[in-house]
């Protein structure tokens, strides 16, 4: 203890009897009141945790009593950080502690979603071999779809009509909620009834844990879901689904979490369950919603059916239209010359045509653009070919031939090619020898082409002709005839020219004429020299001297007035020409 | 609205289900229905100034073939046990249920009823029962479904009973 309440005995050596009695009283009340070591039990901290670990659980069993929400929620943070640290610490403490609860909650939790898995099973199971089905497989096959679409969609349709939350014990109604359009009974009775059928099944069966999970009654199906203190039931029209039974376990759940003690104190007062409504319409509302979705999705799909019906009817005729379209073209193209088409394909929602294409036929691309069809829809594939279509035929020799504009070709269905017209020897000749050459012409006839050098000829002829070369008593040429011997020169070799390129074969006789003065043997020498004479002439001139025959003409005019004028007209040299045909030949 | 569960106990033919078609009803018929299991009905009742929904469990009467399930009993606020005035040992039953029903669900409410006063030549119900019933601290009164005597009371009064 502090050495304080000595002092005074210390520091006055003579005390006042007064003073002492007040300072021994004071040591007193002091010592009384506070006690000898509840300083020391107050600084230490050690004896202070002993003095409350003493009144502690006494604390929290009263504060637990008081019915005070206080204390929990202080101990919330330090019961979690404590789970937290055991668990870092040693898992297996908490984990054997949990066992007993885990393993029947996790088995429960499985039985649950295999008796839901087996609602399911048993739908599909149901509905797999019943009359029913046969129509809906009829149903299915009509419409093209699959039979479980069917199923689903005409097994789906169901409707919680009514939620019962049931006090279990009582069997009295703690909430009814009922479906706008349900016809909705005495939920007083039927609550009370669910009960007793509950409560028979369970006596009569001697299953004691266990609850009826559904009952049916015609179209009506009844869900119940058993919590410790209360049981929900779903009066549902149809075929539910599994997941309504999750839905109404985890109503349950929560219902039995937030109304724990109104559950447990119930007296009969229904009142008291106002907050279960939530979680009750959670059933009932998710089945508005389900049937709201399942008419949702049904309008939506029958929409979406319609559409896809209506896209593919409206697709169906654009593609029959589309079809029709192509197959119009393809005639089209077939009856085009030089045209053919073999095959017509629709790939990756092309069309490819393909055959046999003449270079010379029309462009298929510009056919496409007189019709309705999309260019890029379609893709040609051509072969080249000779088509012997006689308008191609024609082309081909046109352009082969290149005739002149003073023929005409016409073809038969024969394949003969009749020429008609003027053209020069050489295209004649040139082309009587390509013509056939080309596919499907038979015959090339140019017999009734006029060949441009038969007319030279005839004028060379008539010029040549009209030459007569003047010459003195003798064989001496007169002089002054050097024009005419050039002229001779000239036309003579036009003449061997021209005939040779028409094959013409022709001859110029060189006649030798005298007068009538002379003894004849005398004149057929002087005629014979004169002809010889200009042959040699010429011949020097480069033209072949085989080309001229030399004739003797008698003379055979009588005696002319002026003698002789006749004479010298007649010492002269005249020609002919001789065109030999062919056939005359040798 | 307060809702009350109430059992009909007795022997069988005691006259429960009629009790209570005369109660809910008004209405009476001399033809016999066993009943099997249960059967339910409601009333709503003014006790007191509080409106009260009475869920009446009417339970097959117990013979010798057949025990009253006293799984039946659970969550009743009240019961009310059924004499056949015309038999006596439908009283000795009452006892025997009555004992059941306690070990059941404890100390609830209940009221007797001695029916079919209408019946009274052939009535075996004399003082020394009434003593025993007295001695018991029971609640008891003389009823007839057929002609409805006593039947409202027994009701309103079990509703008292389980009210206050």
């Amino acid at each position: 203890m502090s050495d304080s309440p000595a002092k005074p005995h210390q520091e006055s050596p003579v005390p006042h009897p007064e003073e002492e009695n007040i300072a021994s009283d004071l040591t007193e009340l002091r010592s009384l009141l506070i006690g000898p070591d509840l300083k020391e039990r107050f600084e230490n901290s050690k004896l202070r945790s002993e003095d409350v670990s003493r009144v502690l659980p006494d604390a929290i069993h009263l504060s637990a009593q008081t019915d005070d929400s206080a204390f929990p929620r202080a101990m919330v943070p330090t019961v979690e950080q404590a789970i937290k640290s055991s668990v870092n610490t040693d898992q297996n403490i908490l984990s054997e502690a949990l066992f007993p609860i885990m393993g029947p909650a996790i088995r429960k939790a499985i039985a649950a979603a295999i008796q839901n898995l087996i609602d399911s099973l048993n739908q599909s199971l149901e509905h797999s071999l019943s009359p029913q089905s046969l129509n809906w497989r009829f149903e299915a096959w009509r419409t093209g779809k699959s039979f479980a679409e069917v199923l689903l969609l005409r097994t789906l349709v169901y409707q919680v009509e009514q939620v019962f939350l049931i006090h279990k014990t009582s069997g009295l109604v703690l909430r009814h909620l009922a479906a706008a359009t349900a016809a909705a009974q005495d939920a007083d009775l039927v609550s009370a009834m669910f009960t007793a059928i509950q409560d028979f099944v369970r006596d009569s069966f001697s299953v004691s844990d266990d609850t009826l999970g559904s009952l049916q009654v015609g179209e009506l199906t009844i869900w119940v879901n058993e919590g410790p203190q209360a049981i929900i039931a779903c009066v549902i029209r149809g075929n539910p689904p599994g997941r309504l039974r999750q839905t109404m376990e985890n109503a349950l759940e929560r219902i039995h979490l937030v109304q724990e003690r109104q559950l447990h104190g119930f007296q009969g007062d229904s009142s008291a369950f106002e907050p279960s409504q939530p979680y009750l319409e959670d059933c009932l509302l998710s089945q508005y919603q389900t049937k709201q979705k399942r008419s949702l999705p049904l309008k939506w799909i029958g929409g979406v059916v319609g559409m896809i019906i209506l896209g593919l009817g409206a697709w169906g005729i654009w593609s029959t239209h589309e079809r029709h379209q192509v197959q119009n073209f393809v005639d089209q193209l077939n009856q085009a010359p030089g045209i053919v088409v073999l095959q017509t394909q629709k790939q990756d929602g092309q069309y490819v045509i393909s055959g046999l294409k003449d270079p010379l036929a029309a462009e298929p691309t510009q056919l496409i653009a007189k019709t309705d069809l999309d260019p890029n829809k379609i893709d040609f594939r051509w072969e080249p070919y000779l088509s012997f279509d006689p308008a191609f035929v024609q082309s081909r020799v046109t352009s082969l031939l290149q005739p002149p504009k003073t023929v005409t070709l016409d073809m038969d269905a024969n394949g003969a090619v009749h020429v008609k017209g003027t053209a020069s020897q050489a295209w004649i000749t040139q082309a009587n020898q390509l013509a056939l050459r080309l596919p499907n012409i038979t015959q090339f006839n140019t017999q009734h082409v006029v060949p441009l050098e038969a007319g030279v000829l005839a004028d060379i002829k008539a010029k040549i002709e009209d030459q007569t070369l003047f010459f003195t008593q003798n064989a001496q040429l007169v002089p002054k005839q050097d024009a005419k011997l050039r002229i001779l020169v000239k036309e003579i070799k036009k003449l061997t020219q021209t005939a040779e390129t028409i094959h013409q074969t022709v001859a110029v006789l060189v006649e030798g004429h005298t007068d009538t003065s002379g003894s004849e043997q005398t004149n057929l020498y002087v005629r014979e020299a004169r002809a010889k004479a200009i042959i040699s002439l010429l011949s020097k001139q480069g033209i072949k001297k085989s080309l001229f025959h030399p004739v003797s003409i008698e003379s055979s005019e009588g005696a002319t007035s002026d003698a002789t004028q006749v004479s010298q007209s007649n010492r002269k040299v005249t020609f002919k020409i001789i065109f030999v045909h062919p056939s005359d030949a040798d | 609205m307060l809702q009350k569960k109430i059992c009909m106990v007795g022997a069988f033919a005691t006259g429960k289900t009629s009790l209570v078609a005369r109660y809910v009803q008004g209405i009476y018929s001399d033809k016999y229905q066993t009943t099997v299991g249960v059967k339910i009905d409601k009333k709503t009742v003014s006790v007191l100034g509080q409106e009260l929904n009475l869920i009446l469990w009417d339970i097959h009467g117990e013979d010798e073939f057949q025990k009253i399930k006293m799984s039946y009993l659970r969550g009743s606020a009240g019961y009310i046990l059924v004499v056949d005035g015309t038999r006596r040992d439908t009283l000795g039953t009452v006892f025997q249920l009555q004992a059941k029903a306690k070990e059941t669900i404890g100390d609830v409410p209940f009221i007797t009823i001695i029916n079919k006063y209408d019946l009274n030549q052939d009535w075996e119900i004399g003082e020394e029962e009434l003593d025993e019933l007295s001695q018991r601290e029971w609640t008891y009164l003389m009823g007839s479904a057929r002609t409805g005597l006593g039947v409202e009371e027994c009701f309103t009064k079990l509703a008292q009973m389980m009210i206050y």
